[in-house]
């Protein structure tokens, strides 16, 4: 057996090792709930109010968003369920140069809600526009609780590819 | 009697030694054990997050990364080991010839020599397996389905398939040339870290795809010809002896697999197989197959050296094709040498050091092991019910409170109880063992049964999963993780009618009206609804147990329809209704009293009609 080193020497070692020890783990600990905080709201691309972004090729840009009691069909109309209504958004979509594997799935922000747009509604999906890769107006149609509508704040819009998602801000005119 | 009594003293007295040692030698040492486990955690913890975001880009960057992280946290259980070991004064072990005081040298060269064995073991009792787990969790719910695992699935592409093969099958030759490389090499430190890398890396990647290989070997064996020849064989054997051998011996082998082995492994072998790893720091030295042949000439006086200068000379007469295979032999199985022998050298020094502290240290480790668990259950009770996205972000600190906390008393446990089975404790040493074989028998029976009683008991004192169960009645609200619950009053009937085709029962139906809302975003799918009496649970008649969540603001209602016992309608029928998610931690659950009872059963009307299509309404 060896002579231990002094006392001393050993607890300050100890105390060395617990200092690094207490910050690692602060430091990882700060790392995971950085990398963690889009886990519960995904992170999205901002784009102002009238202005144009540009996911997977193709640009998009928010042009309108109406209120609606009923949604014209093929044969008739649609009706929202009782205590809702309709919010129709307007994009104007720029496809032609959009990556082939993209598609587009569109929510609506109402406060911290996230809506997903009601494709059976209407006329046409608007995947099937998208998938068309032209360059003219997308029209989605949300159905939403009608106390909520003044809380409509933006369009969000996915192409699947990886990208963020672009939100694109506007109110109901 | 006597000597039972003897035996339980002398066990009790190993237990109190074992405890009060080890809690004075974590009081000397707790800032660097405390240091040194928070810098293993963070290493782990990292590994896991660098790998999750590198997982979708460069999937195959994910094996290093976690293996360097596995690596870097047994580091610090050795130097932890290494610490202890230390303070409790151990030297070199056994004086054999070339014996090393690994507390004197370098602890670089102490992993060096040791972290290859604690690797191989720390792999068999699954841990590689927990990291391999958690990165492909963590990267599946971030990155999405089927980025990892499946860039990783060598049945997806035939080049992942040969790339994997090569991985492993160029790891092991990898090992075969690093292991040589490092006695003749100026520097055989990095070199021998090179090969424990290189053992890590392969581990992983059989962890993580090559095991897809196997499994579908044994589908594709199911599938075979010969498959319904055995199926033939037990049916003509069946036939003759009227028994149904096979059966009986896959009902035995069930018995063994589900009942005892999980005892043996977990229980008794699990402490030893640690404590002989432990051993590993303290320093027992082997000498391998091929340092005999190298040894200098050896004293044939003593059977020891005359075996090796046997062997010596057997090698220097050794030629043609018995050369060639004894070389290919050390070649192939050489790394046998580095694995298991210093561990099972190790695990036998354990086994001699006396019925009494046997028992004492494995029932010591199985209540450490069970306050640990208990820990962690008590610590998610009070946490309390979360989606998964919550618990992604918490479990890492979870696991900082139990294994900080638990293994560092069990790491020092480990050092402590290798050193009384060294018996280096002086003055104590053991108390010599009880002359005659009877009292040996008896010693040892005594011994193994208190210690195979306080394994099982140990078992069966296991908390259960955290159950976080808010209790409601009907038409009282209950929310669940962001989900919210409404339950109508139940009605019965003997028949019900759905889109004008009536069901009928010979039992007896019982519809509840249902109500989910969504008033905020919710990942779950929806939730889990069964009916439970106190024999029995019932998942709904028409369409399984998931009710599918409502669109964000909204809520839906429908009929659930339950087809009962008629003697399972009482009082206690309770609805349990958790949040459907894919992958789930502890979660909110909610049991929602439906007040039935016998009376309602008489009343139960002839038919009824259901909706089954959910009524979707604004909130």
């Amino acid at each position: 057996m060896t002579a231990s080193p002094p006392e001393t020497t050993r607890r300050a070692g100890g105390r060395t090792l617990l200092f690094a020890g207490v910050v690692a783990a602060v430091l990882t600990a700060a790392l995971w709930l950085y990398l963690a905080r889009y886990d519960t709201v995904p992170a999205s691309v901002d784009v102002a109010a009238g202005q144009t972004g540009t996911s997977a090729g193709g640009t998009w840009r928010l042009a309108s968003l109406e209120r609606a009691d009923s949604i014209p069909n093929r044969s008739s109309a649609d009706e929202p369920v009782t205590g809702a209504t309709f919010v129709v958004a307007t994009l104007d979509a720029d496809l032609r140069t959009a990556d082939p594997q993209a598609s587009c799935s569109f929510q609506l922000a109402v406060g911290e809600l996230r809506i997903a747009e009601d494709a059976l509604v209407g006329a046409e999906p608007p995947s099937a526009v998208c998938a068309r890769r032209g360059n003219g107006p997308v029209t989605v149609v949300f159905e939403v609780p009608a106390r909520m509508v003044g809380d409509v704040r933006a369009v969000l819009v996915d192409t699947g590819t990886g990208d963020r998602p672009l939100r694109l801000a506007g109110t109901l005119g | 009697m006597a000597l039972v009594r003897q035996s339980l003293r002398s066990t009790a007295v190993e237990f109190w030694r074992l405890l009060s040692g080890t809690a004075v030698t974590l009081a000397a040492i707790w800032p660097q054990a405390l240091g040194l486990l928070l810098l293993g955690w963070s290493a782990n913890n990292l590994a896991v997050l660098l790998g999750t975001e590198v997982s979708s880009w460069q999937p195959w960057a994910v094996i290093p990364i976690v293996a360097l992280g596995a690596v870097l946290q047994l580091v610090t259980i050795l130097a932890l080991l290494r610490a202890a070991a230390r303070r409790l004064g151990v030297g070199a072990a056994g004086g054999e010839a070339g014996a090393v005081d690994p507390t004197a040298g370098s602890f670089s060269r102490l992993v060096a020599m040791t972290l290859l064995t604690f690797l191989v073991l720390y792999a068999a009792f699954g841990y590689l397996a927990d990291y391999a787990r958690r990165v492909v969790l963590l990267a599946t719910y971030r990155k999405g389905f089927g980025d990892l695992l499946g860039a990783l699935n060598p049945l997806s592409s035939p080049t992942t398939a040969v790339a994997m093969v090569s991985v492993v099958a160029l790891g092991w030759l990898a090992g075969r040339l690093i292991e040589p490389w490092s006695e003749r090499t100026r520097h055989p430190l990095p070199v021998k870290f090179l090969g424990i890398a290189v053992e890590a890396v392969v581990g992983l990647t059989i962890l993580l795809g090559v095991f897809r290989i196997f499994e579908w070997l044994q589908l594709w064996a199911s599938s075979r010809v010969f498959a319904l020849w055995w199926d033939g064989a037990r049916g003509w054997l069946r036939s003759l002896l009227h028994v149904d051998v096979p059966d009986i011996v896959q009902q035995l082998w069930s018995g063994f697999a589900e009942v005892i082995w999980p005892v043996l492994s977990t229980g008794v072998l699990r402490p030893l197989v640690w404590l002989a790893m432990a051993g590993l720091v303290f320093g027992t030295r082997v000498l391998s197959l091929a340092e005999l042949w190298r040894l200098d000439a050896a004293d044939g006086a003593s059977g020891r050296g005359g075996m090796l200068a046997r062997l010596r000379r057997d090698d220097e007469a050794t030629t043609g094709i018995r050369a060639i295979v004894l070389r290919t032999q050390a070649f192939l199985f050489g790394g046998l040498d580095e694995r298991v022998l210093p561990a099972w050298q190790s695990f036998r020094l354990v086994l001699r050091s006396g019925w009494p502290f046997l028992g004492a240290y494995l029932v010591a480790f199985t209540l450490v092991d069970l306050a640990g668990h208990w820990l962690e259950h008590l610590v998610i009770w009070l946490i309390g019910g979360h989606d998964v996205s919550f618990w992604i972000r918490v479990d890492p600190f979870v696991d900082l409170v139990t294994t900080v906390l638990v293994s560092t008393f069990q790491w020092v446990l480990l050092a402590v109880a290798y050193q009384r089975a060294l018996g280096l404790d002086a003055p104590a040493g053991f108390a010599p063992p009880p002359p005659g074989r009877r009292a040996r028998w008896t010693q040892a029976l005594t011994v193994g049964a208190v210690s195979v009683a306080v394994v099982i008991a140990a078992g069966l004192a296991q908390p259960g999963d955290v159950e976080v169960v808010q209790h409601a009645a009907t038409n009282e609200r209950a929310d669940l993780q962001g989900q919210r619950v409404v339950v109508g009053d139940p009605r019965l009937a003997h028949s019900v009618t759905s889109y004008g085709q009536q069901i009928t029962t010979d039992r007896i139906f019982v519809v509840v009206p249902f109500g989910l809302a969504s008033p905020v975003n919710t990942r779950a799918l929806g939730v889990d609804v069964t009916l439970r009496t106190d024999v029995r649970s019932y998942a709904p008649f028409n369409g399984g147990s998931l009710v599918t969540a409502a669109p964000a603001g909204f809520s839906l209602v429908q009929d659930l329809v339950f087809e009962v016992d008629p003697m399972d309608v009482t009082a206690s029928a309770v609805l349990r209704v958790r949040p459907a998610e894919v992958v789930s931690g502890t979660q909110q659950q909610a049991e929602i009293a439906l007040g039935l009872g016998p009376d309602l059963v008489a009343a139960a009307v002839p038919a009824l009609d259901i909706v089954t299509s959910p009524r979707k309404a604004a909130l």
